[in-house]
This record gives structure tokens, C-alpha cells and sequence, in this order.
């Protein structure tokens, strides 16, 4: 047997990440809307000046093509103080010329009574100047108080709530070293020790910039297949505040991939939490929890690793939800232009199936290169619509309505706005879409949450090297809400991992507590529920994540309630 | 027309005015609407206006601006034609500039309505950003064309992305009575019968894909979550494991699409254009392709690269190895590189250094399972098997579908008499490579070890089916065919034909195929010429004064004289001596096969 020559193709691979040609045309139109009537209103308003945001993320772009310049970054919504309300953290790029005065750091902006957001970053000490992409939220040492994980280009960053308003880099004294090229992390509990472990999805090994070209041969960002892939990392976490990378034990980091985003749920309904990567141009991962601290990657199998047209997509953020009342969680996940976003539906035992097409949300989708997205009931009538942030990664003809002073115009694309008819069937509507689908970005996370507490899901965008954007959400409600927190008090935090329903008329809606999903993102951990016309709620059920199943009695819409679970509950 | 100079930051204005003048000069104006809005009409209906695309080239590629210069100047030549308006829009769309190849496309179906290529165009690049556009202009495409099976299986997975699987369904139908092997066709409808949870159809639909594809990474993974979907799991993970082996999917036989790829010119896509050379063994057409992107560019890492690596392949080591230095001395921290350079040297004697151009591959990086490979291919070529077995190991724990090292890992553990492991490995290297007569011919020889005749012809049948031209294989097979101990796998007339081709390659001159003739023509019933070609074998042995040979020869006449045929006594349990990338007389051959001498002596070229 002869030995292996390896042979390359050129850098710019256009199946993965394609580019459009500059100048002739005019854009793509905007998505044909119906006309819109006198009961149209908007629903979302941006506030963002209003509330006192005024945070720019910065990537240092130059001439260089540095692909981490293009690719970040998320946000956050947390609580970080515990008064009940959610706080702001945007993560920051770097300029790794130094040029950018003062250089680029992640912000903290506390909720204020009067609904104002004041930046609190250097009181918090949340002010990290690595290359920033993504954030994980979550109590690592249950005191209480969630901590911060930063997924950067570069050395990660593990910060530890003092609970005092402040925060402790913790990155050496708790063992976590992941030095590649992180874009999103979660928490979460895999082994059901009761301590929040940590997934890492790394992108590419990439340690210093190239250039590509595009298919004309013109200078642009690299795509993904220019550069190795790497495998993601898992960090055990030992419960006495240090960690373990268990990668090798646990399967995962058996497979290299080109991973931007995750979600952890328990996708198969055996009680254990599963992890969803999301990789740019390769097979998506499925681990499935074996329950005996390892994994299997199984997302060919299942259906969840190709499109319908066996294509491996170049994947970005991801989220799950319920779409067709089943009881099981549906994967939803963005994409390149002239890719749709993509929609499998879970069918249980038999696996996924791609059902993009007749979901309505494939045709929409192939103009736009989609990154951050999330389920939500914006109007309360029961089923969940889908909000997309969008921006792409090559070149493409400019949009009204794009900053022209912006370095990355020519890559700033609208978001979109997805309304579910009921049927797990969803129409574009950009006509209703308001301040979310005309400021043109190049968006990349998404995170929802409602920061006002009045019951509905406001929307947060990130840009790169743009400004941040907060709508919130005044769409016209077709009915009533309820908003659980699911608090698990023997571990003094939020459960993640833990599967809420509410019984509403004979109905059971399906959520899950778990703020790790869109894209290098953490929204709001508590679970929402559009109620339609109920103007109560019959029954709660929760399954904890230890696998006891606690009853809560009904009670009226409308509300944010907290539930704890009982500490005589065994989970034999 | 022009959305203005804030929509086009890049614009070449001198360039763009200049052609703008020739093409109004003779073109009247014919629309000044808007665009996109005319996007939804079908073609004949379009009026599009009648300029000339000016892409913004700025930097590009110095063979794709040459490329598409010429095509515009065709148009401006010809305004009034429909073929230069579409080939400017294929050259356009070949490198990616969609939005300007789209209006060319519309011109040209309007100057040059009969031809379906411009609506099908059109309708494939409004597809990939709005299929439920493109409709009108693939219905116009099959009206001008209602025979092309690939227009009908483009429009049906046009339909399937848009949600509206019945009209996909029909156009499947009809691609496939257009061409009964269109395996879109066959894929789409399989795809509708797993939704319609018609999975025995949908099975019948993969299977026969498969026969068309075998190593279509799009109908293993259709396969494998159709297992799932079934009940079946073990397929599923089998199937899985095939979707890693074979990642590529298989082409879309398209003639249309296949005409625009071939327009491109640039970097990228040349190079590709040499891989697919490579995988087909056209290695002189790939050596130019990667040349060709080096005439422009000569630093570009690729083309050297593969070059580097197609140069390897033809023995020219010394070429390969200067292609790599200058690779290397571009980018010293290529891991790939250095592993293909290590390869260069190692094959030029230069072990040590080659040794240590491996190790840096792999310190570069360290999960880069080809290197390990390698490294394990040079060790055991230096008698290394332990330290060989562990590099092959750590490349499959890499890779779990890297068929070289599973190959090689076979004859490790084979020569340590580990024959069922071997096997294993062996059994990896075939199912997960397209053609590896190597593998196969190591599997068939550990199978007649195992005394497993039936499984061993059907492989070294196979063997032969992928290389015809294989003695080495050939003479296995018509061994096994003319002596085997079963007699039901036994045949003598195709072992006549087999061992007659392998006499006639040494001109008859060869004792040990003269041999395995005479046992093939016994075999047969033809006694009479058995004992003519064995006396012949026995005239050249004593010539030769090949002593051992003239009494193996002596017995078997003496048989073929009484009207018996020879056949083999069952093989003893002996390890198979390796057998990989070497031949057969450097590596001794499969110890037990009967006439493995000769096989031995045979020239086997180097694959």
C-alpha cells in the first residue's frame, strides 16, 4: 500500500460558503410581504438608545481578512444580581493590530429600576479583552449566583459571581484551558451530579490569517474547509470548583469538526441530556448521552447530520422547540445563502426528518446567511414563531438601509421575522417584523428574554462590528402568558436541563429550562408560554433533571411564577 | 438600471462605462422597470434590459477577468445574439457572479427562445436564492425541452425545497422515465416515500440508487436513516459508517451544469477540476491543471502541493520533491506539506529525513491521521512493526475509515499470525474504499487460509472486475479456479482463459504460468494439452536448471498423464506473508496458494 499523499483544493471552497457578485444587481428584494393593513403594527420597537445601549462591537477589520473578524459575537441575558430582572452582557471582538483606542472589551449594563441600562462593566470586572465570540451562562459552584464562560479566539475565560455585583477570573484555578477557536459553550449537566458541566464547540484551527478568494478569484474571507477542523471539548465539572477535560472519555473529542454552535437537550426523551453541534460545512453532531458518562455521535443515523438533499450545510446557530406539539424537541438551524435554514422534525424513535420545505421556512431563508435564532411565542396564541438575525460571511450586493460608513456593509443583511400558522406551518412576515427587519446588520446572536417582565419575549441582536440592538416585542397579543422559573433549591439555582408543561385546555405545551441555544448566546433560562384565549393555566408538570416528575397545581395566566422543586422528591 | 454608485462600492467605472456605450450604441433600451419585479415573469414575458453585466473584478484572478473580457466583448460584437448573451452568462455564473449572469441568461432566452438551456439557467440560479421564482423558467425549459430528464429532476427538487412534494413528485416521475438512472430522480422519490412512511418503496428507490452509486455518500446516508426509521440499527450504523468512507456525493448528471462548471478558470476550481483527475487516475490531465494555476501563481500552496503529491504518484520523486521544498519554504508550518514531503524523501532513500518531516506534520498537528500513516508506512518499511502497528493504530483511532492504514495493519498483524484480526482490518479496507485490489487480494489469500474458497473467488473476481489488467490477482483467481480442494468452485474453462492471458504476457516463456496452464487445461478435461504445456514448463525448468520447480512440474504431469487433474490439499493454518504496495516477488507471495510460485515470479506492476 502506498502512503498517503494528501491533496488540497484552494482555499475558498464555494459549495461551503458562497459568495454573491458585487455591484450588478440590486439586492435580492426584500421578503415579499402582504400588504399591510391599518392593523399591522409593528411588533418590535428598538429601544436600544433609549435604555442607555450604546455598545459597539468592534473586530478590528482591516485589509487582512482575518476570519474571526466576521464571525463573532453573542450576548447574554442573565440576572447577574439576583434582583429579578435581566442584565445585559455583550461580548466584544479584539483588534489584533491594537489600533482600536480604547481596545474592545466585553460589557456589562445592569437593568435599572426605571428600565434604564447603565454599564457596569468595570465595577463587575466582566470587562475581558480576549477575542470574544460566545457566552455560557450558569451556576457552576450552585451558590446562587450565575457565572460566566467566554468562548474566545484564543485562551477562553471562566469568571466566577461573587455575588456582590462582582466577578473573579477563574479560568486557571478551575482547570478550564481551551485555547482554539471557540464560538459557542454551554452548560450543562451531563452526568446529573447536580454540578454544571461545560461543552465547548471550537470552530477551526486557525491561528493566524490567510486570504481567500471567491470564485472570481477576488480577495475575501476564508471559508471554513480552508483551515482543519478541531475537536470540541467537555469539562467535567468535579464539584469542588475545579473541572476536568473529559473530552477523550466521554467520546468527544473523538470527532474533529468545524462547530459554531450547540444546544443541549435531552433530544431522545431518555432522562439524559444530549448535545447538538451545529458545524459549518460538515455533518451536524449529535452526541447521545449513553447515561455511563460517554457519548455517541449519532446524528447520520438519526437523520440530523445531512439536509433532505444530503447536503452537510454550513451550519450556524441552532434552536429547538416544540413545533408540533408532540412532546419532543424539533431542531431548527441556520444557514449559508443560497442554503435554506433548515427545520428537522423530531419523530422519536425514528429519528428526524428534514420537513424544511413544507414548513414554509426553507424559500425565505436561501437569500440570507442566517446566525443567530430562536422559537418564541412573540403573540401569545400558542405556537412558536421564530426570529432569525442574519448576516453574511462573503461579500453581497449592499441594502437599503445599511450603514453605508461601515466597514462590513457590503456582508449586512435584514433579519427575519417567522410566524407559525398553528399547523407547524410558517410565513414570513416582514411586514410585522417593525425595527427588527429594517435595521440591516451583520447580525450574528440573537438572544431572547423578557427584560421587562411584562410577560412577552424581547428580542436582542448583535452586529458584528456594529451596534447592538434591542427590540422589544409589542406585537398585538392573541391571548395570555405564563413564565416559569424552575428552581431547584437544594441547588440554589435554575434547572437546567429540567421539561416544564402546562396543561391548558386538555393542551400540554412543552418547554425546557435552558438559556444555551441561537448563537454563541444565552437568553433568558426561564420558560415561556403563550396561552391562547386560557385564562388559566389546569396544570404543571415538571421533570426534573434528575428525573422525578413533579405535579403543581393551576392557577391564572399572566403571571411570572417561580417553581421549586420539593426537596422530599425521590428521584428512585 | 443602475442602483447607483452607494449599491456597487466596488464598481470598475472606466471599464463599465465603456462597454455600457458599445451596448446602448446598438441595443435599444427595451425596459427601465425594476429588476427584480421582472425576476418573477417566465422568460418570454422578460424584457430585460439590454446591458451588459460589469462585474466588479477588482483583484480577481488574472485568467478569470481574461475569461469574462472575452465573453462581453462577444456580446458587444453580437448583441443581437442569444448564444454569446448565455455563454456571458454561463462565464459569469462559472465563477460565481449569479446576479450578473442572471440577466444575461433572460437576454439570451429572449433573442434565442428555442433554445431551453437560458430558461433552465435562469431557473437554476433563481432557485438557489427563491425557488418558488424559478418555477416559470424551468415550466418554459421543459416546454422548449421535454426530454431532458436532468431539467425535470432539477425542477422536482425545486418543488421538494419549496414544500410542494406532489408537483415534485410528478417531475420525479417523469426524470425517471426520461432516464431510468437518474438517481436524483430515484433519491427524490424515495425521499417522498419516507415522508408518505412508505419505507419498503423508499427502500427499493435507495437500493437501486445504490446499484447506480455505490459510493454515493447521499445514498448511504438516505439508507442509514432509513434503517433507523425501520427498526434496524446495525444497517443504520453500517451505513453511517459508509457516509465517512465515501463523503463525496456522487455528480448530478447534468449536461447544462456540467457545461457551466467547465467554464471556470479560476484557482479553485481548476484545482479541483486536478483532483478529480487524480481520483480518476488521469494523473497527466492533473499535473496540468495544478501547473496551470502555478503559470500564475506560483506560490500557491495547493497547486504545489498536489502537484508535489501527483509527481509521488508517477515515480518522478525528484520533481516531487522540489515542488514540496518550494511549498514548504512558502509555508513552513503546513502540516500537510511536510507529511507529503516526508513521503518525497522517503521514497528517495532519505529516511532520516523524511522521518523527521513527519514528525513535524505531526507536531503541527497533532490529530492529522494521514501523517500517522505515513509514519507507520516508512517504520515498517524499516522492519519497525511495533512502532508501524502503533502509528497505523493511532491513524484509524483518527480516522476510523482510513483504508491505507487498515490495509497495512492487516499485513502487520497477518505476518504476526493475528489472521482473524487481520482480516478485520482487511474487511474495513475494502468495504470503505471505492477500489483496493491491494486489500482485496490480502482478504482473498487470508480467506484461503481460512479455507474459505467461496468468499476468496468472489473477492479476486471482484478484484479483477476493478483491474482487469491485475496478474497478480488473475493468477489467484484462475489458481483457485483450477485446483481448489471444493469442488464446486472449481472452474476449469474460465481458469483456462485466465492462465492462456497469463502465458501469453510472458510470451510463453514463463515456467510457473505454463504450470498453472496446464493444471487449468487438466481442470478442463483436456488432458492432452495439459500434458503438452506441462512438458513445455518442463523443458524450460531444466533449461533453467530451476531444480525444485522441474520436480513440482514432474509430479503434476505424471497426474495429467493418468487423466487426473491436480488439485490442492486444504491449506495449513500458516500466517499470510504481508503483502501491501510491494510485488509479489519482493514480498513472497500467499505462502499456501497452490501455485503461488507462480504467481510469484509474474512481474506484477506497480499500481
Amino acid at each position: 500500500m502506498s502512503p498517503s499523499l494528501s491533496h488540497a483544493v484552494g482555499c475558498c471552497l464555494v459549495i461551503l460558503w458562497t459568495i454573491s457578485g458585487c455591484g450588478k444587481s440590486k439586492p435580492p428584494p426584500p421578503p415579499a410581504p402582504p400588504q399591510a393593513t391599518s392593523q399591522d403594527v409593528p411588533w418590535f420597537t428598538e429601544i436600544s438608545q433609549q435604555v442607555g445601549l450604546d455598545f459597539h462591537h468592534e473586530s478590528g477589520v482591516d485589509d487582512s481578512y482575518f476570519m474571526p473578524q466576521i464571525v463573532g459575537s453573542g450576548a447574554a441575558l442573565f440576572d447577574y444580581d439576583a434582583d429579578g430582572d435581566l442584565d445585559i452582557y455583550l461580548i466584544n471582538s479584539a483588534d489584533r493590530l491594537g489600533k482600536t483606542v480604547p481596545a474592545p472589551i466585553n460589557r456589562l449594563y445592569r437593568r435599572e429600576d426605571d428600565g434604564t441600562y447603565r454599564d457596569v462593566t468595570t465595577a463587575s470586572g466582566l470587562g475581558d479583552p480576549g477575542f470574544g465570540m460566545g457566552v455560557a451562562i450558569g451556576d457552576y459552584d450552585n451558590d446562587g449566583y450565575p457565572d460566566v464562560y467566554l468562548a474566545n479566539y484564543g485562551p477562553d475565560a471562566f469568571y466566577r459571581n461573587n455575588g456582590d455585583g462582582s466577578f473573579t477570573d477563574v479560568t486557571s484555578q478551575v482547570g478550564v484551558n481551551n485555547n482554539e477557536w471557540a464560538c459557542s459553550a454551554a452548560f450543562i449537566d451531563y452526568d446529573l451530579d447536580g454540578y454544571l458541566d461545560v461543552f465547548i464547540v471550537n470552530y477551526l484551527d486557525y491561528p493566524e490569517p490567510k486570504v481567500c478568494t471567491d470564485s472570481a478569484g477576488r480577495p475575501e474571507y476564508c471559508g471554513p474547509s480552508a483551515s482543519p477542523p478541531v475537536a470540541d471539548v467537555l469539562y467535567r465539572n468535579n464539584g469542588d470548583g475545579s473541572f476536568t477535560d473529559v473530552s477523550a472519555s466521554t467520546g468527544i473529542g473523538a470527532i474533529r469538526g468545524r462547530g459554531l454552535g450547540l444546544i443541549c437537550e435531552d433530544f431522545n426523551d431518555d432522562g439524559w441530556p444530549d448535545v447538538y453541534i451545529t458545524n459549518d460545512g460538515d455533518a451536524n453532531f449529535l452526541w447521545l448521552n449513553n447515561g455511563d458518562g460517554t457519548f455517541t455521535e449519532s446524528a447520520t443515523i438519526t437523520g440530523a447530520a445531512f439536509n433532505a438533499f444530503g447536503e452537510a450545510e454550513a451550519s450556524m446557530g441552532v434552536t429547538a422547540g416544540d413545533i408540533d406539539d408532540d412532546g419532543d424537541l424539533d431542531l431548527f438551524m441556520t444557514h449559508l445563502r443560497r442554503e435554506s435554514n433548515t427545520i428537522y422534525r423530531n419523530d422519536g424513535d425514528a429519528g428526524f426528518m428534514d420537513v424544511t420545505g413544507a414548513s414554509g421556512l426553507g424559500t425565505p431563508s436561501m437569500r440570507f446567511t442566517g446566525f443567530g435564532a430562536a422559537f418564541v411565542d412573540l403573540d401569545h396564541d400558542g405556537d412558536l414563531d421564530l426570529v432569525v438575525a442574519n448576516g453574511r460571511v462573503k461579500r453581497g450586493v449592499l441594502y437599503d438601509g445599511a450603514d453605508p460608513q461601515s466597514t462590513l456593509r457590503d456582508y449586512a443583511e435584514p433579519n427575519l421575522l417567522f410566524l407559525n400558522d398553528g399547523q407547524a406551518r410558517f410565513s414570513e412576515a416582514g411586514h410585522l417584523a417593525g425595527a427588527l427587519g429594517q435595521r440591516i446588520g451583520v447580525s450574528r446572536g440573537l438572544v431572547v428574554g423578557d427584560i421587562d417582565n411584562d410577560g412577552d419575549l424581547d428580542v436582542l441582536i448583535t452586529n458584528c462590528n456594529g451596534p447592538v440592538r434591542l427590540f422589544r416585542n409589542d406585537a398585538p397579543k392573541q391571548g395570555h402568558w405564563l413564565i416559569v422559573r424552575a428552581v431547584d433549591p437544594a441547588l440554589r439555582r435554575d434547572a437546567y436541563g429540567a421539561r416544564v408543561v402546562v396543561t391548558v385546555g386538555g393542551r400540554k405545551i412543552h418547554r425546557t429550562i435552558n438559556p444555551g441555544y441561537s448563537y454563541a448566546s444565552s437568553c433568558d433560562p426561564r420558560a415561556h408560554f403563550g396561552l391562547g384565549s386560557a385564562e388559566r393555566v389546569e396544570e404543571i408538570v415538571i421533570r426534573w433533571p434528575d428525573g422525578t416528575i413533579e405535579r403543581f397545581a393551576g392557577r391564572g395566566a399572566d403571571q411570572i411564577v417561580t417553581l421549586s422543586k420539593s426537596l422530599k422528591l425521590d428521584p428512585s | 438600471m443602475d442602483t447607483g454608485p452607494t449599491t456597487r462600492p466596488y464598481r470598475c467605472t472606466f471599464w463599465r462605462d465603456l462597454l455600457l456605450v458599445c451596448a446602448w450604441c446598438v441595443v435599444p433600451l427595451a425596459c427601465s422597470g425594476d429588476e427584480s419585479a421582472e425576476l418573477d415573469q417566465p422568460a418570454e414575458a422578460v424584457d430585460s434590459p439590454a446591458v451588459i453585466p460589469t462585474p466588479d473584478l477588482r483583484d480577481a484572478e488574472a485568467p478569470v477577468i481574461e475569461k469574462i473580457t472575452k465573453a462581453r466583448e462577444q456580446v458587444v460584437q453580437d448583441v443581437d445574439s442569444g448564444g454569446a448573451w448565455g455563454r456571458l452568462g454561463i462565464v459569469l455564473d462559472a465563477h460565481g457572479l449569479y446576479d450578473d449572469a442572471l440577466p444575461c441568461y433572460q437576454r439570451a432566452g429572449q433573442l434565442d427562445p428555442t433554445d431551453h438551456r437560458w430558461p433552465y439557467l435562469t431557473a437554476v440560479v433563481l432557485a438557489d436564492d427563491d425557488p418558488m421564482q424559478a418555477i416559470s423558467h424551468f415550466e418554459r425549459a421543459i416546454e422548449i425541452e421535454p426530454r431532458s430528464s436532468a431539467i425535470r429532476h432539477t425542477f422536482a427538487d425545486t418543488m421538494l425545497r419549496g414544500g410542494r412534494l406532489q408537483e415534485a413528485e410528478a417531475q420525479y416521475f417523469e426524470a425517471l422515465k426520461l432516464d431510468p438512472e437518474n438517481r436524483n430522480a430515484l433519491l427524490g422519490l424515495g425521499e417522498l416515500a419516507v415522508r408518505g412512511n412508505r419505507l419498503e418503496e423508499a427502500l427499493g428507490r435507495f437500493s437501486r440508487a445504490l446499484e447506480l452509486e455505490p459510493y454515493d455518500s447521499e445514498v448511504h446516508e438516505k439508507l442509514a436513516r432509513l434503517y433507523t426509521r425501520m427498526g434496524d440499527p446495525a444497517k443504520a450504523e453500517q451505513e453511517a459508517m459508509l457516509v465517512k468512507a465515501f463523503p463525496e456525493k456522487a455528480p448530478v448528471r447534468d449536461p447544462i451544469r456540467a457545461e457551466v462548471a467547465a467554464e471556470a478558470v479560476n484557482s479553485t476550481s481548476v484545482i479541483r477540476r486536478g483532483l478529480a483527475h487524480t481520483r480518476h487516475g488521469r494523473d497527466r490531465d492533473a499535473e496540468a491543471a495544478f501547473r496551470q494555476v502555478l503559470e500564475s501563481q506560483p506560490e500557491h500552496i495547493k497547486a504545489l502541493l498536489n502537484l508535489g503529491a501527483i509527481l509521488v504518484r508517477q515515480g518522478r520523486i525528484a520533481e516531487a520533491i522540489e515542488q514540496l521544498r518550494t511549498a514548504l519554504s512558502l509555508a513552513q508550518d503546513n502540516a500537510e506539506v511536510h507529511s507529503n514531503l516526508g513521503v518525497a524523501l522517503a521514497y528517495d532513500k532519505q529516511v532520516p529525513q523524511a522521518l523527521e518531516h513527519i514528525q513535524t506534520a505531526l507536531r503541527l498537528d497533532p490529530n492529522y491521521n494521514e501523517a500517522y500513516y505515513n509514519l507507520g508506512w516508512i517504520l515498517e518499511a524499516q522492519g519497525k512493526t511495533d512502532q508501524a502497528q502503533a502509528a497505523y493504530q493511532r491513524a484509524l483511532e483518527l480516522n476510523p475509515v482510513n483504508v491505507r492504514a487498515h490495509n497495512n495493519l492487516g499485513k502487520v498483524l497477518a505476518s504476526r499470525g493475528q489472521l482473524d484480526e487481520a482480516v478485520k482490518h482487511w474487511r474495513h479496507a475494502v468495504a470503505y474504499s471505492r477500489e483496493n485490489p491491494e486489500a482485496l487480494f490480502n482478504l482473498a489469500v487470508a480467506f484461503i487460509q481460512q479455507e474459505r474458497f467461496g468468499e476468496a473467488v468472489s473477492l479476486l473476481e471482484r478484484g479483477l472486475q476493478q483491474d482487469p489488467q491485475n496478474l497478480r490477482m488473475m493468477a489467484g483467481l484462475a489458481t483457485l479456479l483450477a485446483t481448489c480442494p471444493e469442488a464446486w468452485h472449481r472452474d476449469g474453462d474460465k481458469a483456462v482463459q485466465l492462465a492462456e492471458h497469463l502465458v501469453q504476457r510472458s510470451e510463453g516463456k514463463h515456467i510457473p504460468s505454463l504450470n498453472l496452464l496446464a493444471a487449468a487445461q487438466a481442470e478442463a478435461g483436456d488432458f492432452d494439452r495439459a500434458v503438452g504445456t506441462s512438458r513445455r514448463a518442463l523443458e524450460l525448468a531444466r533449461a533453467s536448471g530451476q531444480t525444485t520447480l522441474e520436480q513440482l512440474i514432474q509430479s503434476r504431469l505424471r497426474l495429467y498423464q493418468i487423466r487426473k487433474p491436480y488439485h490442492q490439499e486444504p491449506p495449513a493454518r500458516n500466517p499470510v506473508a504481508p503483502q501491501g504496495g510491494r510485488p509479489l516477488e519482493e514480498s513472497g507471495g500467499p505462502g499456501s496458494l497452490g501455485d503461488d510460485r507462480g504467481i510469484r515470479a509474474i512481474k506484477t506492476p506497480r499500481r
